[in-house]
């Protein structure tokens, strides 16, 4: 009660004071209804002119009545009255006359103007996350469908995730790394319903400890799933039946996914001959900022045979209109935790891969003096049996990280190509049979710790065993010849390193290691008949040894702060060849940096220097038959790869008005010793790689722009880029010819759904290759336009029915060739049962019967032009449960 | 021991109001660090904020539905026990207990919180926030917001405000500002909200609880103090059983020992 009395006191004697105070001003007055019924909870805002910053403020109480106490500078002052479901009063009032009731009537609430959904994306930090339902539709078959319409992400043919150009460097699910980089399946597989949401983790550092230590440039993607689909097996089967004009068509999935937090299951088994490319469900997606050696890039790297047959260049088109396959593909991906902080991941896939490559080419080699021309018609099967499996066991805590991946592989190839080859007026029957195996096993093991001094200690070591036989029968029929070529690569490394990293306000490390390989390749090539170019039969058959020890030591330094990072590392290596007896001694210089200049723009910039160990596939002394018309050897000079390259990229993202740009650009100078000097004996040439030192210089910038706008639910895209190569050959008499290869690229397109019934796709590329060759006496030229056109309109009737058409309309266009007009037009239908699961699909494809499409390609000193055999007219007829 | 028995009356309170239509429901994401010493270790919530004209309810969305799944279950399973799945997709639903009814015709809140699985309930006056107005704008939700700032109960808060939506409201207890708060701080960065959305609604809200032990604030405050600090002995004396604190049980030493993490929002009584 005494409270009560002092706040009376107190009250009075301020009411007093300001009263008669004439430094404070009192505002005051009361707010009723028509009615005369007091309003509270009223707002009374004070804003000086010209300014829409409230000065002061005041709300009204039980009885109606406001006041507010504030030294006012100006004469006069604007007073808005407002509340919710009446009419806004807004009067301009003096300094003389401040009492002031206000009478408000009524209106309905209008919210319209300003109601706000959630945001379709949101930033926290470093995270970007993209409501997936916002951009998702009844036409969208799965989550990768609904990634292509995201604003800032770009997905490839090959399903390669790009974030604001750059592709990405983990794909998580619920923050795990399920797929280990095998990440398309994932996309094709789950359904965009079951996916709360998309996360992109910018700046991302997949190793925890080294989140400030290290920074990379490049972001992760991780997929967060709704509640309800974590807690069950999602289980789906697809099943189609089709005709063609030849074939009865299958296409058939089936997936069982289980993904939480803890233990995550993803198996899927699927077969088609529709010419869906499941080899794609193989392949690492995902590339670290800075290129680590490891067991995946030495796999990819060792992926080409020394031999093989000769095959047709597939044609730029998605390949639903020319895979002519019967493809099998299962897959078992398992991750549980084990003992809090371990994630295991035990992944098993089987591919069998079969397809048929038909058509014709005319291949042109530009040998100086004179032109080899070689008209080919092909009819070639491929058969690949790959199995892999890999078992992994990551702990990424921020004091301790521990991972050891072992990958098991084999893989077998066995192709046969049969040719009918026009050269200088002969015409013969080729038959070509080629068998290429993998057996691939390795291990990597990393360890890093932090200690309580809070330094981190690194330990890395890992190792591979490789062996691949291979083997190239040709049969020419017209004289009754065979050739036999056997090869044999068997490769071992070991590489073990230990680096201390110092982490206080300076972040140094030192780093030493070493690594070892032997390298063994033997050949054997009978029956070739060119004695022009083999002459010395003892060539024909040998084997080759290369082993060498490197050892190794790095210094490092990095900043992080704020605005600006860097990433400046020296390695210097002696390399020891043991069996030429030599030694290297190089540096390896790799600096990185990026400015943040505020919350929207930043740059990047790098530096590297970088020496290649040659391989003993670049290492045979003895010939061999690469493909039927083509024999390659080394003169006995050691390859040597020194390449410089540089990059500088600018980004913008504004994450409220949904913008994303970036300009990138990049040189790189590759100076080489070996070059091949070419020669040719009817259809056959000759390949000898000699000492001469060269320089290949790569530049390229390109352009990105992305916009969505959310009030149409369009998303708009624009592309520009260039690339330029410039390299050198040797051609007739030693001459050397410059080559200069430039493609142009410009590609505009939008994604809408504006109205609800309609969802357009358009998207238009235009590219524009040349291929310069230049020597002292002669040059050659060539060049060729292509440009691509894609309108897909889907109806949306309802939420059960919609219908979509597809029309691809390609230009070629080249100097001397009859321009190339091709119009695909596609169809498809889908019905959804209500409530069941159930849901049915018609595709009909390739309605106008396109049979052939021609492309051209460059590749050194030769170009060639392919006729490629299509997929004829199709119809599949799906049927989807969801069970 | 405790006996928070001796400290209120155990009674139970019917308010039942009919209820009238809210028409906008505003979305916080919330943010807690409920452990200062492992700052990294948040606590995340998604609340909802519905307005009628003459009430407001604030609440736990992410609770809400864990709530509602739990009797979805019971509907079809009787007493069976949750599948280990459902109840962790559902366990980790687990959000803010609270739930705020702000009456503006008496200018009266009245709070809703749980300690150890008992609701509580307490009434205070509106409280003054005594906010100061700053020139400082931002945009958040694409709505204009303004500065403004607060002491309040021990925490200094920076709160933004938008003109454009002519509600005195905000999430939590906050409110008395010339639009509705879209996004609040405190100055230690212990307590985060931010509107993710505004929606137009048209609905009841639901009703106050009938069951709950009603009590003040002051009590209530002083009663989750004693709880986070003998979370075990609190338990113990809601049963009315009792265990020895000399016990030589391990577990029993350990349970004793065991407490929770104290980082409330209001720091002081006043």
């Amino acid at each position: 009660m005494k409270n009560d009395y002092l706040k009376w006191i107190l009250s009075l004697l301020l009411i007093f004071l300001c009263q008669y105070t004439f430094s404070q001003t009192v505002l005051s007055g009361q707010i009723t209804d028509t009615n005369q019924q007091p309003l509270s909870g009223v707002s009374v805002r004070v804003y000086e002119f010209g300014s829409t910053s409230i000065k002061a403020f005041a709300i009204s109480n039980q009885k109606g009545i406001y006041r507010i106490n504030q030294n006012l500078e100006k004469d006069s002052i604007r007073l808005v009255v407002s509340m919710m479901g009446y009419k806004i009063e807004e009067r301009i009032i003096t300094k003389f006359n401040l009492n002031q009731d206000f009478i408000l009537s009524s209106q309905p609430i209008e919210l319209q103007e300003v109601i706000v959904k959630t945001p379709p994306i949101r930033q926290s930090h470093d995270t970007i996350s993209y409501d997936i339902k916002k951009f998702a539709n009844a036409t969208d078959r799965n989550l990768g469908d609904v990634l292509k319409k995201l604003p800032g992400i770009d997905v490839g043919t090959d399903g390669t995730i790009k974030y604001n150009g750059e592709s990405i460097n983990k794909y998580y699910t619920e923050g795990k790394d399920l797929f280990q980089g095998n990440y398309k399946i994932a996309n094709d597989n789950f359904r965009w319903q079951d996916v709360e949401r998309i996360e992109v983790l910018e700046n991302h550092q997949p190793i925890r400890m080294l989140t400030d230590i290290k920074f990379s440039e490049k972001a992760g993607l991780n997929v967060i799933f709704k509640e309800d689909a974590k807690a069950k097996w999602i289980k789906k089967l697809d099943a189609g039946i089709g005709k063609s004009t030849e074939d009865y068509l299958y296409e058939n999935t089936l997936s069982l996914i289980r993904i939480n937090k803890k233990t995550q299951s993803f198996s899927v088994l699927s077969n088609n001959n529709t010419g869906v490319d499941l080899s794609l469900y193989t392949l690492i997606l995902t590339s670290d900022q800075f290129f680590e050696m490891g067991p995946r890039s030495v796999l990819s790297k060792n992926a080409n045979p020394l031999t093989s047959i000769i095959g047709l260049n597939p044609p730029a088109l998605d390949q639903r209109f020319f895979l002519n396959n019967q493809t099998h593909y299962v897959t078992s991906k398992n991750l549980w935790t084990v003992g809090k902080i371990y994630e295991t991941v035990l992944n098993i896939d089987f591919l069998k891969d079969q397809k048929i490559n038909q058509g014709s080419s005319e291949t042109r080699y530009f040998l100086g003096k004179d032109t080899l021309s070689i008209k080919e018609n092909q009819d070639n099967r491929y058969a690949k049996n790959q199995i892999e499996g890999s078992l992994s066991m990551v702990a990424n805590q921020p004091k301790y990280y521990f991972s050891n991946k072992l990958i098991v592989k084999s893989i077998w190839n066995n192709i046969d190509g049969n040719i009918l080859n026009k050269t200088n007026d002969n015409t013969q029957t080729v038959l070509q049979g080629n068998k290429f195996d993998t057996k691939w096993v390795s291990d990597e093991l990393k360890i890093l710790k932090r200690s309580v001094t809070n330094n981190i200690f690194e330990f890395k070591m890992w190792a591979y065993y490789l062996d691949s036989p291979q083997s190239l029968n040709v049969a020419l029929e017209s004289k009754n010849q065979h050739i036999f070529q056997d090869v044999r690569i068997q490769k071992s490394f070991f590489n073990l390193y230990t680096n201390f990293i110092l982490n206080k306000k300076i972040k140094l490390n030192v780093k030493t290691g070493i690594e070892y390989s032997n390298q063994n390749l033997t050949s054997e090539l009978t029956g070739f008949p060119s004695s022009k170019l083999i002459g010395d039969s003892s060539l024909l058959m040998g084997s080759q040894k290369l082993s060498y020890w490197r050892l190794f030591a790095e210094t490092g330094y990095s900043i992080i702060n704020d605005r600006f990072k860097l990433n400046f590392n020296l390695p210097i290596s002696v390399l020891y060849w043991q069996n030429f007896d030599r030694k290297r001694i190089y540096g390896e210089p790799r600096l990185n940096m990026s400015y943040l200049f505020n919350s929207k723009w930043t740059t990047n910039m790098g530096y590297s220097y970088s020496y290649r160990i040659a391989e003993i596939n670049d290492f045979n002394k003895d010939f061999i038959l690469s493909n039927y018309r083509n024999i390659s050897r080394n003169e006995g000079q050691l390859p040597e790869n020194q390449i410089h390259s540089g990059n500088l990229s600018i980004n913008f993202k504004d994450i409220i008005h949904f913008w994303f740009f970036n300009i990138r650009g990049g040189i790189s100078e590759i100076k080489n010793n070996i070059l091949p000097v070419q020669t040719v004996d009817g259809i056959y040439l000759r390949q000898v790689k000699t000492f001469e030192n060269n320089t290949t210089f790569n530049k390229n910038i390109s352009a990105d722009m992305s916009k969505y706008v959310y009030e149409i639910k369009t998303k708009f895209t624009l592309g520009v880029s260039v690339q330029n190569q410039q390299s050198v050959r040797l051609v007739s008499d030693n001459q050397l010819a410059t080559i200069e290869n430039i493609s142009k690229n410009i590609s505009f397109g939008f994604s809408a759904k504006a109205i609800n019934w309609l969802q357009t796709q358009f998207d238009i590329n235009f590219t524009k290759s040349t291929n310069n060759i230049k020597t002292n006496i002669t040059d050659s030229k060539v060049n060729f336009n292509k440009t691509n056109i894609r309108l897909q309109t889907d109806l949306i009737f309802s939420k059960q029915l919609t219908c979509g058409f597809e029309a691809n309309k390609y230009l070629i266009e080249s100097a001397g060739i009859q321009p190339q007009n091709y119009l695909f037009l596609d169809f498809s239908t889908t019905y959804r049962f209500k409530k069941s699961g159930f849901e049915m699909n018609l595709y009909a494809r390739n309605l106008t019967n396109e049979n052939s499409f021609q492309t051209i390609n460059f590749a050194d000193n030769s170009s060639s032009t392919t006729n490629f055999m299509l997929r004829s007219r199709q119809v599949l007829l799906k049927f989807g449960f969801k069970f | 021991m405790l006996a928070f028995t001796v400290l209120v009356d155990k009674k139970y309170s019917f308010a039942q109001n009919t209820p009238e239509n809210a028409y906008l429901l505003c979305k916080y994401k919330v943010i807690i660090v409920s452990d200062t010493s492992k700052r990294q270790n948040t606590q995340e919530d998604l609340t909802g904020l519905e307005i009628t004209k003459n009430m407001s309810r604030y609440f736990s969305i992410y609770n809400e539905e864990r709530t509602n799944e739990q009797i979805e279950w019971k509907k079809n399973n009787g007493d069976k026990p949750m599948d280990a799945s459902v109840s962790f997709s559902n366990y980790k639903k687990r959000g803010l207990k609270i739930k705020i009814y702000k009456k503006y015709s008496d200018n009266q809140l009245t709070v809703f919180d749980n300690i150890a699985n008992e609701t509580f309930t307490f009434e205070e006056q509106n409280p003054d926030f005594a906010w100061k107005i700053l020139p400082d704008t931002m945009k958040v939700l694409n709505q204009v917001c303004q500065k403004a700032t607060c002491q309040f109960r021990g925490r200094k808060y920076e709160a933004w405000f938008a003109q454009g939506i002519n509600v005195s409201e905000g999430p939590w207890k906050f409110n008395g500002l010339p639009g509705l708060i879209l996004k609040v701080i405190d100055s230690k960065q212990d307590y985060f909200f931010e509107a993710i959305s505004i929606e137009k609604i048209d609905y009841p809200i639901a009703p106050k609880p009938t069951k709950a032990i009603v009590s003040k604030r002051t009590v209530f405050n002083r009663i989750y103090k004693e709880f986070a600090a003998n979370p075990a002995g609190f338990t113990n004396a809601t049963q009315q059983e009792e265990i020895s604190k000399n016990s030589n049980d391990p577990f029993v030493q350990k349970l004793m020992k065991f407490k929770f993490p104290y980082n409330p929002m209001e720091l002081t009584d006043n």
